[in-house]
């Protein structure tokens, strides 16, 4: 039993489940940086999802595909950012109405679209699954390593480049300058608007291309609500990370590894139901880790708005 | 010129209701945008919307209906809204109510007069022990109750259909979405007029709005959750600790949740069917934030949600607008109200130029 669950295949899957937590995560932590908690990663990558599999269908075309999902999250994205620079909105809120906008936009273009709630297109075509060269050639790394989509790949160096760009370049520094102290910025004469705005975009995109992994790749299908919560597991990938990039990157396959666990157990003899708690579960064991570590995240966006409404009566 | 007091006091009220009004009509103006992309025109559409939602007696008991455990579980959420504790598990404590109510409802044989407060009390505490548990991990280790509870709706969620799947599966029935078997006829709403479907549970919904009116007004207990949302130092002076108006807060939030999904089983379904549920506890959530928290405001707004979404099965019907347009109007609505503070700020700028250019 034990034998036929944790085999070679279980971490080839750990890798293909763990990457659009991965680029979520990773844009929740870069906007974190920034003193943003964007709680509506779950909507970005769900319209990303949406428009990848829209995009490959109307214009026969994968990369039309991907492009899609990069805008079409982009465009949320730029929602989120005017509501919260400009609008002062209360980011919680505003992250569970884009959640829940997303949703019910999806379901509605879908339905129109296709007359059902979901497409199974018979000639969608998906990411190709690319072969690593030289690791291929090994005989159980290449099972593990080898042969995922282009966006996998991705996940893998993205957290070495954001972590770059965090620690490394002036952008970086200028976002955590400004979630760190968003006055003393300002007296530097560093834009706090912009740079924030600069890091929800990042995570528009990011949303994008983990929306894709999964409707373009994962599976070649939409339907209605398929993030089940991943953008809140990448939230916790985030608070569990401290917010750095690498740590992202190892939380994410943790969480990986169980959603390929629960995919892997669907056969055994309990309830599909308990099994596909496994993922949800241990997110919550793993958010109890974090503890203490809320407000830090859940810090300036909303701190501002809050005083700001308490001035304003 | 300067104001006199009562001006003032008459401009705040003004701009109390503008606000929430201004939001809802940028909603519905999203709304137009769903129809026009649906090819139809929104003056018919919307008309179709009203007409579904009180045209004639059936459509106007539906929307009361609807609106009940809408409203039940708004207010539920608004208590710990006030109290400043963000809580986003109002799906998953009105499912733990709902099945509650189902498991129980489908054994009670006592008097209707001892079934159904044991019905709705047990329902009540099933809803409060879901809320719990994110406002303990929250108040004792300060784990994000945010997170927690938009986890374990989905915890619950898989709970409740492994439930209503094996255990409390009703395997006569073949429908769609799994059922429960029925409730016993002690454990049902009784009719609230003959031949209509109303049901005794507009009367529990209408009590309890009273009750937490009064709670928040007259009671200590209420004014000191009401002060600590409104300034956290608060409670340390008050003596009410964080730990106990999270607590609190929270479990009147998910009993209320609880009772909500009691009254839809016990008085609609007579069973639990799953899907039914879903979407009323963040309808209450959006109206709980587009009437920011006062009880009876609540009650208006979860009505007036209520008659978008039974207006918006008309507008389906008659016309080419599929009825997710009341969830896209809807999220909107909360989309809006996120911005309750820029909106203000842009109605003041509009209030100052129309004062100049007198």
């Amino acid at each position: 039993m034990l034998s036929e669950v944790f085999d070679i295949a279980l971490f080839g899957a750990m890798f293909r489940m763990a990457t659009p937590i991965i680029l979520a995560a990773l844009g929740g932590a870069i906007c974190a940086q920034a003193g943003v908690f964007n709680m509506a990663l779950e909507g970005f990558m769900l319209v990303g999802a949406f428009c990848a599999v829209v995009g490959t269908f109307y214009f026969d075309s994968i990369a039309a595909g991907l492009a899609l999902a990069l805008i079409g999250s982009g465009l949320l994205a730029l929602v989120f950012s005017f509501a919260v620079l400009k609008m002062r909105s209360h980011t919680i809120v505003l992250g569970t109405a884009l959640n829940l906008l997303a949703t019910g936009a999806t379901q509605y273009l879908i339905g129109r679209m296709y007359d059902s709630g979901y497409y199974r297109g018979m000639q969608l075509a998906g990411l190709p699954n690319i072969d690593l060269p030289l690791i291929s050639q090994i005989p159980v790394l290449s099972e593990i390593l080898s042969g995922h989509s282009i966006i996998v790949y991705l996940s893998w160096v993205l957290p070495l480049f954001a972590s770059l760009l965090l620690y490394r370049q002036v952008l970086g520094l200028r976002i955590r300058a400004v979630g760190e102290n968003p006055e003393a910025a300002t007296t530097l004469g560093i834009s706090v608007p912009k740079v924030r705005f600069v890091a929800i975009m990042l995570s528009g995109v990011l949303c994008g291309l983990a929306g894709a992994q999964l409707s373009m790749s994962n599976v070649r299908l939409f339907v209605e609500d398929m993030t089940a919560g991943r953008g809140f597991i990448a939230l916790v990938a985030v608070l569990f990370a401290r917010e750095r990039p690498l740590g992202v990157l190892g939380a994410s396959l943790l969480f990986g590894l169980t959603d390929a666990l629960s995919l892997r157990l669907q056969a055994a003899r309990v309830a599909p139901q308990f099994i596909m708690m496994i993922p949800y579960l241990a997110t919550l064991v793993a958010l109890f880790a974090t503890r203490g570590r809320v407000a830090a995240l859940v810090g300036e966006g909303t701190r501002e708005t809050e005083e700001a409404e308490k001035k304003s009566g | 010129m300067s104001k006199t007091r009562g001006q003032v006091r008459v401009l705040r009220s003004i701009s109390g209701v503008l606000t929430p009004v201004v939001i809802v009509l940028l909603g519905l103006l999203v709304g137009s945008v769903v129809v026009l992309i649906s090819g139809e025109n929104p003056v018919d559409a919307y008309v179709q919307l009203i007409l579904g939602a009180v045209g004639d007696l059936d459509n106007i008991t539906s929307t009361l209906l609807r609106a009940t455990p809408i409203v039940v579980t708004g207010i539920g959420v608004s208590i710990s809204t006030r109290a400043g504790v963000f809580n986003l598990g109002g799906a998953g404590q009105m499912l733990m109510g709902g099945i509650t109510a189902a498991a129980l409802g489908a054994t009670l044989s006592a008097p209707r007069m001892i079934s159904l407060p044991l019905l709705i009390l047990a329902s009540a505490l099933a809803g409060a022990v879901a809320a719990a548990v994110p406002a303990y991990l929250e108040a004792k280790y300060r784990v994000s109750i945010i997170v927690v509870t938009l986890l374990m709706n989905y915890i619950i969620g898989l709970l409740v259909q492994y439930l209503v799947n094996y255990p409390l599966h009703d395997s006569t029935v073949v429908g769609l979405a799994a059922e429960t078997v029925p409730l016993t006829a002690a454990a049902r709403l009784g009719r609230l007029i003959p031949g209509t479907r109303l049901h005794s549970g507009l009367l529990i919904a209408l009590a309890l709005i009273l009750l937490t009116k009064l709670f928040f007004e007259r009671t200590t207990l209420g004014y000191e959750l009401r002060m600590t949302g409104l300034n956290p130092l608060f409670a340390e002076y008050s003596g009410l600790n964080r730990m106990s108006g999270v607590m609190v807060s929270m479990i009147l939030a998910g009993a209320l949740a609880g009772i909500g999904g009691a009254i839809e089983v016990a008085g609609v379904h007579n069973r639990f069917v799953v899907g039914v549920l879903d979407e009323y506890a963040w309808t209450g959530l959006t109206a709980a934030l587009l009437a920011n928290g006062r009880p009876v405001s609540v009650a208006v707004a979860g009505l007036l949600l209520a008659a978008l979404h039974t207006g918006a099965l008309g507008v389906q019907r008659f016309t080419n607008v599929p009825v997710e347009m009341a969830d896209i109007v809807q999220s909107s609505i909360m989309l809006f109200a996120a911005s309750r503070l820029g909106i203000q700020l842009w109605l003041k700028k509009l209030e100052r130029r129309t004062a100049h250019a007198e």
